[in-house]
């Protein structure tokens, strides 16, 4: 069940998203998040729907792994359109059956919210498939580093969801196995009600947190023998560059907004 | 009829995925009562998917497997009870204690079983005594002990279920030669005490040869071999290609006979290989 979801993993892959740097992605997925917020009607809407297609096809992430990761999500997007349909009371009614008033405003503003909702998803999630974690702390690294005014340590936040990405799968293993563990000696953690159950837990949580304590304490020892200190005076193996890539990336962007802002303008607003 | 026995056996890990490995390939295995036996194979050959399937903590993709010539899998009833009476141990168990004190820990599982107050009391007794955890450790907790005493605890903890057959995974892994003495010195008490049957988990030819009644040798999901200390060991160019070997001292011998030592076959404890040696050394005073 764990195992099934794919949202955050990461597609290895050599594809022209794959080779952008992580702080263009960083911050162009930012910029197209609030790209797909400024859409006001279905021009812009598809001007914005059709780039994240594309994306999502220059990205080479075979669809079906995508897809099946957000199938869970897919039905929270139905009932929160469904919803749309009977708040949204604007426009020709279409049906009408006592306290329901089903309107061509109330369809339109669903089908909007859904297109959106499915959209920033898609563009959200290419970020962590087409970037490996190690990349995806590096650029947040060297983002955050004007933190530094306010004394936040840009390094130490990018080590520390290294360290928790990279232990991840580890405790997944670790849960299962303990699970396997107390079963054997008869654990029942499938029935009963809601108090019996978080008792059952018990058994479970208290090794993981153990065997968790103990490992950090490893893994520090580990780094501190090999003379770790923090970020200062650090050289990288992999050096960021931006590439012309990069520029022509921002300047796609660039181009996206400007004709979400003159679609916007040309046509009438639907939400 | 056998004391487990599995039929047509098939377990598939990430089934219906790209990813899809066949651990257990059609097992056909009998296991009779009594004695000590012990499954080896190589890392990932399914032997640790093997002996999950013999307490229905895994439910076979295709096949069954009958505990005294039922099916643990009839249905959720029989498996829950077939757990307490095949006792499973697992890797590393030492990671999976958890209550305040040792006594608590041991007790955990005849708990669950619902014995009475008297019953669990005399069940944690008998099984720290088979690990040989004196009773001053009782309240102690048993995060506060070494990596040994948590391992023979936790042992404990399978044992106090007093279940008709002991299955231990590894119980020597990570352990230093004493430590590795103790436990080994332990399982042979424990069936010598009780006569239930144990099934072992190995990497240790050395550990199999000194205990072990029968040897059980799963490769690629199969069982590859099943027979006697002696007749498993004296197949010793075919455990090679499995990636096992031989005991180390019948290396030796084996070497020693090629070099010219007129040495008997089938030597796999040191014991073994002490006596033919002081023979040979005596023929050759003789001559």
């Amino acid at each position: 069940m764990i195992k099934e979801i794919t949202i955050g993993q990461y597609f290895p892959g050599k594809s022209f998203l794959h080779k952008l740097d992580a702080r263009t992605k960083l911050i162009l997925v930012l910029a197209v998040l609030i790209f797909i917020f400024l859409c006001r009607n279905f021009y812009s809407l598809a001007l914005i729907t059709v780039f994240s297609v594309v994306c999502v096809a220059v990205s080479r992430i075979p669809l079906r792994s995508m897809l099946k990761g957000f199938r869970v999500l897919f039905v929270i997007i139905l009932l929160t359109s469904l919803l749309q349909i009977f708040y949204n009371n604007e426009g020709d009614a279409l049906f009408e059956w006592k306290k329901i008033h089903i309107t061509t405003g109330g369809v339109y503003t669903a089908i909007f919210i859904c297109v959106r909702i499915i959209c920033l998803i898609f563009v959200s999630s290419l970020l962590t498939y087409t970037t490996s974690p190690t990349l995806l702390t590096d650029g947040l690294e060297r983002l955050l580093k004007p933190l530094k005014v306010f004394h936040i340590e840009s390094h130490t936040l990018a080590m520390m969801m290294t360290i928790a990405l990279r232990f991840i799968p580890t405790l997944i293993e670790e849960v299962d196995h303990i699970m396997s563990a107390q079963k054997a000696r008869g654990a029942d953690l499938e029935t009963g009600g809601l108090l019996k159950r978080a008792k059952a837990m018990v058994p479970i949580l208290v090794p993981l947190f153990v065997n968790s304590f103990r490992r950090a304490y490893d893994l520090a020892y580990a780094m501190e023998c090999r003379c770790y200190r923090g970020g200062a005076g650090r050289t990288r193996m992999r050096v960021m560059k931006l590439a012309v890539r990069d520029y022509i990336a921002f300047v796609i962007c660039a181009a996206l907004l400007a004709g979400i802002i003159l679609l916007n303008i040309f046509f009438e607003a639907v939400i | 009829m056998s004391l487990i026995e599995t039929k047509d056996l098939v377990y598939l890990y990430g089934a219906r995925t790209p990813f899809e490995v066949k651990a257990l390939d059609h097992i056909d295995l009998r296991l009779e009562e009594g004695g000590i036996k012990a499954v080896i194979g190589h890392t990932g050959s399914g032997k640790s998917t093997l002996i999950q399937h013999f307490n229905a903590l895994l439910k076979p993709a295709q096949g069954s497997v009958l505990f005294h010539g039922e099916n643990i899998n009839a249905n959720k009833q029989t498996a829950y009870r077939t757990r307490f009476r095949i006792g499973l141990c697992f890797q590393y168990p030492e990671y999976q204690l958890f209550e305040d004190t040792v006594f608590a820990d041991i007790a955990f599982g005849p708990k669950n079983m619902g014995m009475s107050e008297q019953e669990i009391d005399s069940a944690v007794r008998t099984a720290a005594s088979y690990v040989g955890v004196g009773e001053e450790l009782f309240d102690r907790s048993p995060f506060d002990l070494s990596g040994g005493q948590k391992r023979r605890i936790a042992i404990a903890g399978v044992m106090a279920m007093n279940p008709e057959v002991l299955i231990l995974d590894e119980p020597t892994a990570g352990l230093d030669p004493q430590g590795r003495e103790t436990i080994l010195k332990m399982i042979l008490n424990y069936r010598g005490v009780t006569g239930k049957t144990v099934i072992l988990v190995s990497h240790s030819m050395d550990d199999v040869a000194r205990i072990a009644d029968e040897v059980i040798v799963v490769n690629q999901g199969k069982i590859a071999l099943q027979g006697t200390v002696h007749e498993v060991f004296s197949h010793s160019a075919e455990l090679t290609q499995m990636g096992l070997s031989v005991p180390e001292v019948t290396g030796i011998t084996d070497r020693l006979r090629d070099m010219g030592c007129e040495l008997p076959v089938g030597i796999f404890t040191v014991g073994q290989a002490a006596d033919a040696l002081a023979d040979y050394l005596a023929g050759r005073i003789r001559k």
